[in-house]
């Protein structure tokens, strides 16, 4: 599968944490994705990408707009798709950190733009609500989004 | 700072998103930063209301 991305420059041995430096008017800003134990019972890990600031700290909240939003998610899908290929049992969970809930809607479309790639390989569910999640449907609006490799 | 080995272990099966990337255990700090700990405990939260038997 080919998907406009950044290479990985950096990853963790335990493939936890990758870096990619994200490229555009705003000049070069590192970007971590982490992926978090959060439901043993049910092994969900997950997984968040962040912007590594110039003091070295870590942030979720800035809004870079360095014009490369689409390399960005690629990026991440792929990610996530070798994440899956190294843990395929795993689960990985995400939602969006804002609470106007633009990231959600950004992931929505992202999920939505590649779904014909990522069905191929993942089982996709939409949390409609914290009670209720559902197959993937790119109609509905969702407030977080779970994957498994198939 | 060595590559990664994708589990194939054929260094030629390397995915091409890997290819140019170095291994740096340093990032494993970051998953005790509190923003990445923060987003793990809304992530716990959320999944905590849910039933998934």
């Amino acid at each position: 599968m080919h998907l406009p991305s950044y290479p990985i420059v950096e990853i963790a041995d335990n493939y936890s944490e990758y870096k990619f430096i994200s490229a555009g008017p705003k000049g070069d800003i590192p970007k971590l994705v982490v992926f978090s134990l959060v439901y043993p019972e049910d092994d969900i890990y997950n997984v968040a990408l962040l912007d590594i600031l110039q003091n070295g700290s870590v942030s979720d909240s800035t809004v870079s707009n360095n014009g490369d939003m689409r390399e960005i998610l690629a990026t991440v899908a792929q990610i996530l798709i070798e994440y899956s290929i190294q843990f395929p049992d795993r689960k990985i969970f995400f939602k969006g950190s804002d609470e106007g809930g633009k990231r959600i809607a950004v992931y929505q479309r992202a999920i939505r733009e590649y779904y014909l790639i990522l069905k191929e390989v993942f089982l996709i569910e939409g949390f409609i609500n914290e009670n209720v999640k559902e197959p993937f449907n790119p109609s509905n609006h969702y407030q977080a989004f779970l994957v498994k490799r198939k | 700072m060595s590559r990664p080995n994708n589990k194939t272990s054929d260094k030629k099966k390397i995915p091409a998103l890997f290819r140019e990337a170095v291994i740096n255990n340093d990032l494993k700090k970051y998953h005790n930063s509190p923003v990445v700990l923060k987003k793990a405990d809304e992530a716990k939260k959320f999944l905590a209301n849910f039933n998934f038997s």
